[in-house]
């Protein structure tokens, strides 16, 4: 079951100005990173986004994903910089069926008829945060009071002294 | 005709399912829980089958033992996009098989009550519907998997003119023996090309094909009118192409030098398999008796590397029917020993260029084998486990029979990270 992603995240990831992008790790830990313009939240509250290449890392990273419950990291960035942080494991991939050839022939339509599709990914959510710089800021400096560099805490009249 | 024996003891005579997963953490347990369900089979409830429509998905339909019907889905799909090739009809077992089943709104793999996997019914392509020309429904022409197709150029196994020279595992060969001297023995070419314009409409839904059927040992030299049926039914899929060469395997009866490079030189073929079957050779004469008369097992072997001259390597596999190589009363009496002679003969194979597959052994009720039980998990579990590795340090790439192109290979389904 796919945790629930808030109002205000649906609207960023579905938002196309957004910028989105997904990180997975290879099965030898290797970390790898790449633009998803085309992900978006479908009506269970999964993350979905399409994988035109068959043989990319990213796709070869999803599977270890589904093969071995292996988290994957995705980030959206809203036109006014506000991000937002979502974790979660891939659930499924669709590869075949109407649903795969309706994404087919729109990835087609958009891009040209030269571009293949290879699978649809679903992906749970399981835990989200907003990572905008002053709102994670805010949580941490509060949950880590004395984690800050002494001058900030000197009085004016010290701190700004000649 | 005797059947497989239920046996109610046998759980408690293998490792389960749970402890094998366990035991092969480097596996991923849907891979595991693929091939158990190759090996035991599928039944679908009353649940699962409500959840059929024939106007959407592939339906199989078997005569049961009273007469009537039974329809049932072509087979399944897992969530990690692989494909399990299992119907009722044709995996009776021994041990109880997997229940399909609905829970919780979802169409899933059960056994003794514990859900495993989501799955779903695999859907048809829309030539399914249409009929050629001549008749012929473009089904029985062209049979589909969810991102494959295939043709069945011919239908009756010369190596069954004479029943004890057939492959004793082989349902498929006992059953084409009625089409022996039938005017539908042979696929029609004017189907092939109507058949396949109409499939190239749907976009997005085929990855590759293959080619297989009965072997035809005729001709001026042997196999020589196989080839030339296998030539003609390629060029004329080739019609619809726009590129010389297309995705494209075919599984045949194991050509000479000279024939396989006419095959590449006039056709738009792609990879070529010929299936050792056993790799043993005592084991192969007593198990493909017709096979072994015609084409010996060091002539068959010498063939798939001829095979990688022509196609280059990694477009060139072979594949064993995993398990037959135990079957009684000749068969290695242990599954090590088994697993000994079959890594041996799989290095030699990739040494020379060779992929390496297997198709695990279903015990037909109409083979020669009848009666006999396959292999444990664990015997699977480490024959795929091996073969992916021996791929892997020969560099073999499982691309031209992946899980896309085929589905019945569990080791080649491994190659996908």
């Amino acid at each position: 079951m796919s945790n629930q992603l808030s109002k205000e995240i649906i609207d960023a990831i579905n938002n196309p100005d957004s910028i989105k992008v997904v990180a997975t790790i290879s099965k030898e830990g290797i970390p790898h990173v790449t633009p998803k313009g085309s992900l978006t939240v479908d009506e269970n509250g999964r993350i979905r986004f399409l994988e035109l290449l068959e043989k990319s890392q990213t796709q070869k990273n999803l599977v270890y994903s589904i093969w071995f419950d292996k988290y994957i990291a995705i980030n959206i960035i809203t036109p006014d910089r506000k991000s937002y942080l979502i974790k979660g494991k891939a659930y499924k991939t669709i590869n075949s069926g109407k649903e795969f050839i309706d994404a087919y022939v729109a990835v087609q339509e958009k891009k040209g008829k030269d571009i293949d599709l290879s699978s649809i990914w679903l992906i749970d959510v399981e835990s989200t945060s907003e990572q905008t710089f002053l709102a994670r800021r805010e949580v941490l400096e509060t949950s880590n009071p004395y984690e800050i560099h002494v001058d900030r805490l000197a009085k004016d009249e010290y701190r700004y002294a000649n | 005709m005797a059947g497989l024996q239920y046996d109610q003891e046998w759980r408690k005579k293998e490792e389960s399912i749970e402890e094998i997963i366990k035991k092969y953490p480097e596996l991923p347990p849907i891979a595991i829980l693929e091939i158990d369900a190759h090996r035991r089979g599928v039944f679908y409830t009353d649940a699962a089958l409500e959840r059929l429509d024939d106007s959407i998905h592939q339906v199989t339909e078997y005569k049961l033992r009273d007469g009537t019907f039974r329809k049932v889905p072509a087979s399944l799909t897992l969530r990690d996009g692989s494909h399990l090739v299992v119907s009722e009809d044709t995996t009776k077992t021994a041990r109880d098989p997997y229940l399909v089943d609905v829970v919780d709104n979802k169409i899933v793999l059960v056994d003794q009550g514990k859900v495993y996997e989501e799955v779903s019914f695999w859907e048809k392509p829309k030539f399914f519907d249409k009929f050629t020309s001549r008749g012929t429904p473009m089904k029985n022409v062209i049979q589909a998997r969810p991102q494959r197709y295939s043709l069945q150029p011919s239908k009756f196994c010369h190596f069954w003119e004479c029943a004890k020279d057939g492959c004793k595992y082989c349902s498929i060969g006992s059953s084409g023996v009625k089409y022996h001297g039938k005017p539908d023995d042979l696929i029609n070419l004017q189907d092939v090309e109507e058949t396949m314009r109409e499939l190239v409409k749907e976009p997005g839904r085929f990855v590759g094909v293959i080619l297989t059927g009965g072997s035809i040992l005729s001709g001026p030299k042997l196999c020589e009118d196989e080839l030339q049926i296998y030539i003609d039914v390629l060029q004329a899929m080739g019609t619809v192409f726009k590129t010389k060469k297309w995705p494209s395997q075919i599984n045949t009866t194991a050509f000479d030098k000279e024939q396989l490079q006419r095959l590449y030189d006039q056709t738009g073929l792609t990879s070529y398999t010929t299936d050792l079957e056993v790799f043993d050779d005592e084991l192969y004469q007593w198990i493909c008796p017709g096979k072994a008369k015609a084409i010996s097992h060091e002539e068959w072997k010498k063939r798939l590397f001829d095979a990688v001259d022509v196609f280059g390597k990694g477009y060139v596999d072979t594949g064993l029917v995993s398990g037959v190589e135990l079957a009684s009363p000749n068969g290695f009496k242990t599954e090590a020993e088994a697993l000994k002679k079959d890594f041996e003969t799989a290095e030699e194979m990739a040494s020379h260029g060779v992929l390496l597959k297997h198709d695990i052994w279903h015990v037909g009720d109409n083979s020669i084998f009848r009666g006999q039980l396959n292999p444990s998990l664990d015997y699977y579990v480490q024959l795929t486990k091996g073969l992916y590795e021996i791929n892997k340090k020969y560099g073999l790439s499982a691309d031209m029979d992946s899980y896309r192109k085929c589905g019945m290979h569990p080791n080649l389904n491994l190659d996908r990270i």
